[in-house]
């Protein structure tokens, strides 16, 4: 019999195999010890998601968006991309029907940014791209998401997460933070479903791109 | 057939694609493992990806290595394996054979591993898995209402045909997208289904047969202004629901079973016509060709591609088996032709 012989390997295969299922967390160090490679690698993640998306295989394009994401982690960009896309369109009426399922997929990019801000290596940004998506909800008629406690409360936590960027040392966050915490006080009710002032927000292109994935580290 | 002779192909190609395959997949069940806590883990960890994690990874790692060392032993079969390879007399054909089914046996070792592999991955998660049966053919229809389209079907040929699967596509003028509403009927009247959905991108629609027996009538009505929705081809497809997924893995195994017995055949054919490095190179590009490409022998990355998505791959056509044979056969007598030839000598 042929395994007589190399029972010992057949046993060493099984064993690697069992054994690497169960083995620990990897720690972010090793895992970084591979970025270079990583981050090509992760490109075409984004790239293969971004196709699936669009052919509206959502399972598989998340999948591949979080390979890429745990290929290259530091990236604050990818990070960004894929909670605009939660957010803006899987999040709009225009792709999902009820505001639950909605509201779904704004929370999802939002518990994205804040996984990222534990790995990426501009933590700020995410930080405040969180704010903006916070800003957006308040901005957006309560039918639309039906956001528990209302624009009051989607403007507290908007503000929260401009403190959260401006502490990591956002350069624009103090303003924004300031012009979101006046929508929080802002006295009349009437005004609780209205928008952040134009001109406090920032400039279209600087925060993170909505309109593309990541195309590099 | 020779049967030191199959063992002997059968260790020599089976060790290294084992060893490296299991320690590959391995290193994806613990990914798949540690990713278990993400917060996209309800969209993101279905077991079609997992399935397809698992395939894929086999596919990659084995593949390669099963080939290499299939070309290394038709090598040595027309080399230095020449004067001692059989303990008694031996023709070449049953030389080349006993290789090709030796490799071929490791080959089904590891699709059999890879299989057990995918479906412990994937668990006891439970989903709706389709497989497709016969293809639906859409004749247009006349229609005198405004924003409604409607397309006659002929009754399924498959008696197990449960869903209808309509591709489309989407030009984004008027908004993102369009919300339309899909009716499938009898054309003699009775039982319809009917369902109202959002297409945002172009994700084939599905509609479940209605009950009853003749011909079928779709019609698809836009409810309000949007996107436009086209019907790009005239034929859609019947699918049926597979009550157990885990099937997936075993008709991949049967699929991979002809595609392996081919290139096998022709992997120990170059080799003994062929440097390994550039034989082994050769067959490496022409696989990567089938996989992309269409037709009875490609479509494997499709293929692939609906595992992914939580389907089943349809069963081996007839003309597919037969062409795959016939490419076995091919292969054996290339091979058999540079030994008897003398094609290393």
């Amino acid at each position: 019999m042929m395994l007589k012989g190399h029972r010992a390997k057949v046993l060493l295969a099984l064993a690697a195999c069992v054994g690497m299922s169960w083995l620990p967390t990897p720690t972010e160090q090793r895992r970084r010890a591979l970025a270079p490679i990583a981050a090509f690698a992760a490109t075409i993640q984004w790239a293969r998601a971004d196709a699936a998306f669009d052919e509206g295989r959502l399972d598989i394009g998340l999948a591949r968006a979080e390979r890429a994401l745990e290929w290259n982690p530091s990236a604050a960009e990818g990070w960004s991309w894929l909670a605009s896309v939660l957010v803006h369109r899987f999040g709009a009426p225009e792709f999902e029907s009820t505001a639950e399922a909605r509201r779904t997929w704004v929370e999802a990019g939002l518990a994205i940014l804040a996984r990222g801000e534990g790995l990426a290596a501009e933590p700020q940004e995410l930080a405040f791209h969180a704010g903006l998506v916070m800003a957006f909800v308040a901005s957006l008629p309560d039918e639309v998401l039906e956001w528990p406690g209302g624009a009051r409360t989607a403007w507290t936590e908007a503000a929260e997460h401009f403190e959260r960027a401006k502490a990591l040392g956002h350069p624009r966050a103090d303003a924004i933070a300031q012009a979101a915490w006046r929508e929080v006080h802002r006295p009349d009710p009437a005004t609780e479903e209205g928008s952040l002032d134009p001109a406090a927000l920032p400039t279209e292109g600087s925060s993170a791109s909505e309109q593309a994935p990541p195309d590099k580290d | 057939m020779r049967v030191p002779l199959m063992r002997l192909a059968l260790r020599r190609s089976l060790w290294p694609a084992l060893l490296v395959g299991c320690l590959a997949v391995g290193w994806v069940l613990w990914n798949n493992r540690v990713g278990a806590a993400s917060e996209l883990a309800t969209w993101s960890r279905s077991p079609g990806i997992l399935r397809h994690a698992v395939w894929m990874t086999g596919i990659l790692v084995s593949g390669p290595l099963l080939l290499g060392r299939a070309v290394a032993i038709g090598h040595r079969l027309a080399g230095a394996d020449a004067p001692w390879c059989a303990s008694r007399p031996a023709s070449r054909l049953g030389v080349l054979c006993s290789s090709w089914i030796g490799a071929l046996t490791a080959a089904c070792v590891l699709m059999i591993l890879l299989a057990a592999a995918a479906e412990l991955g994937v668990g006891t998660q439970v989903s709706r898995a389709l497989q497709p049966i016969g293809p639906a053919e859409l004749t247009p229809l006349e229609t005198s209402e405004s924003g409604i389209v409607s397309f006659e079907l002929e009754e399924p040929a498959h008696e197990n045909a449960a869903v209808l699967r309509l591709p489309v596509g989407l030009i984004a003028t008027g908004g993102p997208s369009a919300r339309i509403r899909a009716r499938l009927m009898r054309t003699a009247g009775g039982a319809f289904v009917e369902r109202e959905l959002i297409v945002a991108t172009t994700r084939p629609i599905e509609l479940d047969l209605p009950a009853g027996e003749g011909p079928l009538r779709l019609e698809l009505e836009r409810v309000e202004d949007g996107a436009l929705v086209l019907v790009p081809a005239k034929r859609a497809g019947w699918w049926r629901v597979m009550r157990h997924p885990a099937i997936a893995s075993l008709f991949l195994a049967c699929l991979g079973f002809l595609v392996c017995a081919a290139l096998l055949a022709w992997a120990l054919a170059l080799g003994v016509w062929m440097r390994p490095a550039p034989a082994t190179a050769l067959l490496l590009a022409v696989a990567i060709a089938l996989w992309f490409s269409g037709g009875t022998l490609g479509g494997w990355g499709v293929a692939m591609e609906h595992i992914a998505g939580g389907d089943i791959p349809a069963l081996p056509t007839l003309l597919g088996s037969g062409l795959a044979m016939a490419m076995t056969a091919a292969g054996g007598c290339l091979g058999w032709w540079g030994l008897r030839w003398g094609a290393r000598s």
